[in-house]
């Protein structure tokens, strides 16, 4: 079945290995009890998975899946990115409870996100079974618009330049590279100090990614005085509730900038940290289209969106990612005087 | 109460394994279940075979104890072969190759003997088994005797690859075939056909060597019959009692014939088109 546009809806997956392993196992007896319902669906699933279900013939070639990466591999971060976009829904992650990696970072933001956005998220194989049965049918049925490319990009975005090429790391210059800024609450002020220390090297970046409440922030600090209302207005439908609030408080602490329109200009804030931003900046990441991760979070206290710190550091370690990322205000000075001395 | 028509297909699956003692169903998706030219149906359903002979054995065989697969004979078991074929070289290509090459030793063995075939001898079960020994590595075990003896010749003692088959194999892998002119083995067989059963009498199908009546007993044997060198109808049941048995048979064609194998209980494993499923929850 296609909908009215001829799209399917996107089903994410994502399954252990230890759950798909063998060839009557739970998973692979979902597919095959349920392959009639699966193909109303685009499969969208972390390497292993996608191969598993291709491996099991029903499928005629392999445009019907899409492959992302092996999960251990930034694939889960894809899948996370997805859903934050609001390009798939529902999602299938299933882990085998005595491997090891299933309490990596990545599966927290990814569970968080599909509840931030609430999107249907099936962790076992019975619940799976029961979607299947009694759900998807119509579910896909009822999901007749094709999902949009659009929303979830701030405006004005664009797609940043990689730094890697066939495995090899580029040198960029900085004008052609992106920067993520990133702050806890408790961190705002240090992040707004760090900008201001050091706004003509970083207005020279050709992307500034941030998320939600410290991209608004930054805007309206350096906005011109005919953009601040605009700004408002943008930040008040974006920002919705309690985030806009906490923007509120830190812009009466803070003391307005000297308006810098090139900087603020070249701010693209995207979701608001709990509902997804850092996971939009990993996947960024894991793409290297972005290249210098300023993240100044706060140790002192729990954050509901702890899982989703983790994940940006554990992204920015992987082996294929060429990404330097800072943490702490003082590094995060050292590394930007050693910049301005050299350009 | 749901009819075979518009029942889903998880519920068909599980009513043929409730009702046939089968491990797993496994149903292909078809847009018709007659084949309008070679391999409409067969190419599919080798494909899916193909994906649950490649988890079995590599499974298995993993676990390091020696792995002994039976192998069927005909366009489909020859298709399984091709398949895997092409998936070993994607992976080999991909860097992935030591995932078709599982530690323990594999045995294949042919489930009968040479059936002489002069046109398509990459029917042969030997040339299949062989073919999948060198994807998955292991050694071919052959018989070494034509499939089909003489009956005025001596009764031969049983072959021990029979008993090795039905007592010890992990997997075998066979089709079911309908008994008629278009038959690979009555087409073998030429001017020698009075000593198989006649075509249009009480067989509704073929299943490796065992001809099988609609009940899902054996064709009564008669003097005139040839014998079969090849796992025989017990050894099926003794198989499929360890869970060994695979079957693909699917297709308008070949449901009586699959149909009757279930009713002998020679089949652990199913594999079909999603009609036919269907068909045989309505059948049973």
């Amino acid at each position: 079945m296609t909908t009215s546009q001829g799209l399917r809806p996107r089903l994410g997956i994502s399954v252990s290995q230890g759950v798909r392993r063998g060839p009557c196992s739970p998973f692979l007896r979902f597919v095959r009890d349920h392959i009639e319902v699966l193909q109303k669906y685009q499969i969208c699933a972390t390497g292993g998975t996608a191969q598993s279900v291709l491996d099991t013939g029903l499928y005629e070639c392999d445009t019907d899946i899409h492959f992302l990466r092996s999960g251990s591999q930034g694939g889960v971060v894809q899948l996370a990115a997805m859903v934050a976009k609001g390009h798939c829904a529902p999602v299938i992650f299933i882990t085998d409870p005595r491997d090891l990696w299933a309490d990596v970072p990545e599966n927290h933001a990814l569970k968080r996100v599909c509840i931030e956005r609430e999107v249907r998220l099936i962790t076992t194989y019975a619940g799976a079974v029961e979607w299947a049965c009694f759900e998807a049918e119509t579910a896909a049925k009822q999901n007749n618009s094709p999902p949009s490319e659009d929303d979830w990009e701030p405006l004005g975005w664009y797609d940043g330049q990689p730094n890697v090429e066939k495995a090899r790391f580029l040198k960029l210059d900085t004008r052609k590279q992106t920067i993520a800024l990133i702050a806890h609450d408790a961190r705002k002020e240090h992040m707004a100090r760090f900008v201001q220390d050091h706004i003509d090297l970083l207005r020279q970046f050709d992307r500034i990614l941030t998320t939600g409440t410290t991209g608004w922030l930054l805007r309206l600090r350096y906005a011109d005085s005919d953009d601040e209302d605009r700004y408002m207005r943008a930040a008040l439908a974006e920002l919705k509730g309690e985030r806009f609030g906490t923007l509120a408080v830190q812009l009466e602490k803070l003391r307005k900038g000297k308006p810098n329109t090139k900087f603020s200009s070249k701010l693209l804030p995207l979701s608001s940290g709990p509902k997804g931003g850092d996971v939009l900046i990993a996947n960024e990441i894991l793409e290297n289209r972005c290249h210098v991760v300023i993240f100044f979070y706060d140790p002192d206290t729990a954050h509901p969106h702890e899982a989703d710190i983790r994940l940006l550091e554990r992204t920015a370690q992987l082996p294929e990612v060429n990404a330097l990322c800072v943490s702490d205000p003082v590094s995060a000075d050292h590394w930007a005087r050693r910049l301005e001395e050299r350009t | 109460m749901t009819t075979s028509s518009n029942a889903p297909l998880w519920e068909v699956h599980e009513r043929l394994r409730e009702q046939h003692g089968l491990q797993e169903v496994i149903s292909v998706p078809v847009k018709r279940d007659s084949e309008k030219k070679k391999g409409e149906l067969g190419c599919p359903l080798a494909r899916a075979c193909a994906g649950y002979l490649q988890e079995k054995v590599v499974v298995t065989a993993e676990e390091g104890r020696r792995t002994r697969v039976g192998i069927g004979w005909g366009f489909v078991m020859c298709e399984v072969a091709k398949e895997l074929e092409k998936r070993s070289d994607k992976a080999e290509a991909a860097g992935h190759g030591t995932t078709f090459r599982p530690r323990g030793e594999i045995m294949w063995s042919p489930l009968v003997g040479n059936l002489g075939h002069k046109r398509d001898i990459e029917w042969e079960p030997t040339q299949i088994a062989e073919r999948l020994s060198r994807v998955f590595g292991g050694t071919v075990d052959s018989f070494n005797l034509p499939a089909i003896i003489e009956p005025s010749g001596s009764l031969p003692k049983p072959h021990p690859l029979v008993s090795a088959l039905a007592d010890q194999a992990d997997v075998i892998l066979t089709s079911a075939s309908p008994w008629n002119h278009q038959n690979g083995l009555f087409t073998i067989a030429r001017a020698e056909r009075q000593g198989l059963p006649r075509v249009g009498s009480d067989v509704a199908g073929l299943m490796s060597g065992v001809f099988l009546t609609p009940k899902g007993t054996p064709v009564p044997r008669r003097k005139t019959y040839y014998h079969f060198t090849g796992l025989d109808f017990e050894g099926f049941q003794s198989a499929a009692k360890r869970g060994a048995v695979v079957l693909v048979a699917g297709g308008e064609k070949r449901r009586a014939a699959a149909l009757a194998a279930l009713r002998g209980h020679l089949v652990s494993v199913l594999i079909t088109t999603n009609s036919t499923a269907r068909w045989l929850y309505e059948h049973q």
